[in-house]
Order: structure tokens, then sequence, then C-alpha cells
């Protein structure tokens, strides 16, 4: 069986990376991202309402992500620019829905403790660094760089925190599905 | 004198036994309960924060779509550079009061409920604000720069004729 959260951390991979910042055409779309997402929360072990609602969020992000790229390809500027910082914005709340999901299958399980500390610390910097991109639009030029820089660093931040959380519960779920060798 | 005694124990079995005070704290608890139903009924926080909200992300609606301005700057409207200074001071000590507010929320342990929710709802009207303001900025500084243009550009102020005229000047000097 496929791991849900190696699904989960390609989505964040495609949705973070863009490889147009460094002049190259970027070859990992959004809209790919969150089919990921939305095949990482099917194939997530549970059978909650919220698991419903995620995967309806993913594949509504999907065509909302596809409509952004076709206006960057056509060229639509303005669009796009408004459109970026607000996918960016609906994005966190998907993780929102989607840590909720995390928590309630982790419930009572090992990796509880980490889902929590992990949703706290991911929300808070996502959140923080949206704030910080939205203030950045009026103020002085000097400051706007600095002001962005931090934001971004706080999204990167949150970016490898939720890649070590998808790495240590591939792992734990590695082990969980390891058949039992008994010694004679 | 029996027949007395028999009289106030008669009155005393009629008396209606009713403690004032039990009486009125009952009816006290009965309107403190009653005043708490209707006021999470009709003005809950998410009603509050729902219109605002929705107004906005429709201005801001209407303001893509049809490219028109509200007249909000001219309220707004700094203009020496100490104000501007302190425009842009506001604008730092919401963004850390934002940040903070948020950080306090999900440190604190919160997954589900009102604040969490309002975390959401901040930063969007902070987002949506912020953009309103920049088109309204944007289009006042490009409405003053044009006026600067027809006025002093092409005779005073335009640094390249500025250094022209001295080169002039030192010319005539040195002959």
């Amino acid at each position: 069986m496929k791991n849900p959260y190696a699904q989960l951390s390609n989505g964040l991979c495609f949705v973070f990376l863009d490889l147009s910042f460094f002049g190259i055409p970027d070859i990992l779309p959004d809209f790919m991202g969150y089919l990921f997402f939305a095949y990482g929360i099917y194939l997530l072990p549970s059978f909650h309402n919220l698991k419903r609602w995620s995967k309806n969020f993913a594949i509504i992000l999907i065509v909302v992500s596809f409509i952004l790229e076709l206006t960057q390809w056509l060229g639509v500027k303005t669009f796009w620019e408004i459109g970026i910082q607000f996918i960016q914005f609906l994005l966190i709340v998907f993780m929102y829905y989607l840590f909720q999901l995390l928590l309630h299958i982790h419930q009572e399980k090992p990796l509880e403790s980490k889902t929590f500390k992990t949703y706290q610390i991911f929300m808070a910097c996502m959140l923080c660094g949206f704030v910080f991109h939205a203030f950045a639009i009026n103020i002085d030029a000097h400051i706007q760089k600095t002001v962005n820089f931090i934001g971004s660093l706080l999204q990167l931040f949150a970016f490898i925190l939720f890649m070590n959380y998808c790495r240590a519960s591939q792992r734990d779920e590695q082990k969980m599905n390891k058949p039992k060798i008994h010694s004679l | 004198m029996e027949q007395h005694y028999n009289d106030l124990l008669k009155k005393l079995k009629s008396r209606s036994d009713i403690d004032p005070n039990r009486e009125f704290s009952s009816e006290l608890r009965q309107k403190l309960i009653k005043r708490q139903h209707n006021t999470t009924n009709s003005s809950s926080l998410a009603t509050i924060l729902t219109i605002p909200v929705t107004l906005s992300v429709f201005v801001f609606l209407v303001m893509v779509t049809t490219g028109q301005s509200i007249g909000l700057k001219h309220a707004a409207q700094l203009i020496s550079d100490k104000e501007k200074y302190l425009e842009t001071t506001m604008c730092i000590v919401l963004m850390f009061c934002l940040s903070l507010f948020i950080s306090f929320i999900y440190f604190k342990g919160f997954t589900k409920g009102r604040l969490v929710y309002l975390t959401f709802s901040l930063s969007f009207i902070a987002w949506v604000g912020n953009l309103i303001y920049a088109e309204h900025d944007h289009k006042e500084d490009s409405i003053e720069q044009s006026g600067y243009n027809e006025t002093f550009d092409n005779e005073i102020v335009n640094p390249l004729m500025m250094k022209q005229d001295q080169q002039q000047d030192g010319e005539e000097e040195g002959q």
C-alpha cells in the first residue's frame, strides 16, 4: 500500500517550490501538488467527516490553482499576483483542516504530541508569514525587502517542519506495517 | 387565651409560605438566563466577524472587476514626511501585534473555537485592507507625479538641466 504521508510531503513540495524564481520553467505546478494532497488524504486511515471535507477542499484548490496557472500562461498579471496571495491564504486554511484530521487520526497514539507541536508551529509560522507579506505591500521600499524576507523565512521553516513530520509519520507507519517475525 | 392561640395557629397554617429572597433569586436567575440566551443568539463573535469580512471581500471584488476607487484615501491622506514615517511605524506595529496575537493563540494550544477562526479572519482582513490601501496610494502617487512633471520638470528641478547650467557657467567663468 502507498504511504499517505509521502503523498502529503510531495504535495507540499509541489506547492512550495517555484522554479520560475530561478529562471527555470516551473515544472512543479501547484495543481499537481493539490492532486497529491487529495490522493494522500484519500489514503489516510480514517472515516471521519474531516477526511471528506479536506479532500473536497483539495479538489477545489486543484481547480483554482489550475485557473491561476492558466492566467499566468496567458499573461494576465494583475489577477495572477492577487490570486497567488489568495491561494496562499486558502492553503493555510486547508492545512488547518488537514491538521485537524491528522490530530484525529493520531489521537492517543505515539505521534500525537509530535502532530500537535507541528500543528502549533506550522500554523503560527504560516499565518505570521502571510501577515508579514500582507503588510509589506504598504511599507517603505528599504524595509519592504526585509519584511518580505522574514515572511518567506517563516514559511520556509513551516515547510521544513511539515516535511520532518511527514518523514517521522512515514517511518512510524512502515514500522507498524512491518510483519513481525517470531523467534523459534 | 386558648382561642387566641388557635386563631394564630390557623393563620400560620393558612399563610402562604413564601421566602421572598428565594423568589427574587430565582426570578433574577431566570432573567439572567434569558438575557444570556438572547445575547448568544443575536450577536455572537462569528456574526460580528462575518459581516465585515464579507463586506470587505465584496468591496475588493467590485474594485478589482470595475477598476473604480472608493473615496477613503482622503480621510487617511498623509502629507508631510513625518506623517509618512508615522504611517510606516503604524503598519509595523499593527503587523507585530497581529503576529503576536496569532503566535499566542497557537502556542496556547487552541485547535478549535472562536479564537482560531479570529486569527484567520484578522489576517484575511489585514491582507484585503492592505491591498485596498495600496491601490489608493498608488493612484494618489501617480496623480502627484503627473502634476509634478507638468509644472517643474522642464524648468528648475530637472537635475540634468541643472548640471548642464552649472557646466556652462563654469566654462564662461574660465573664459
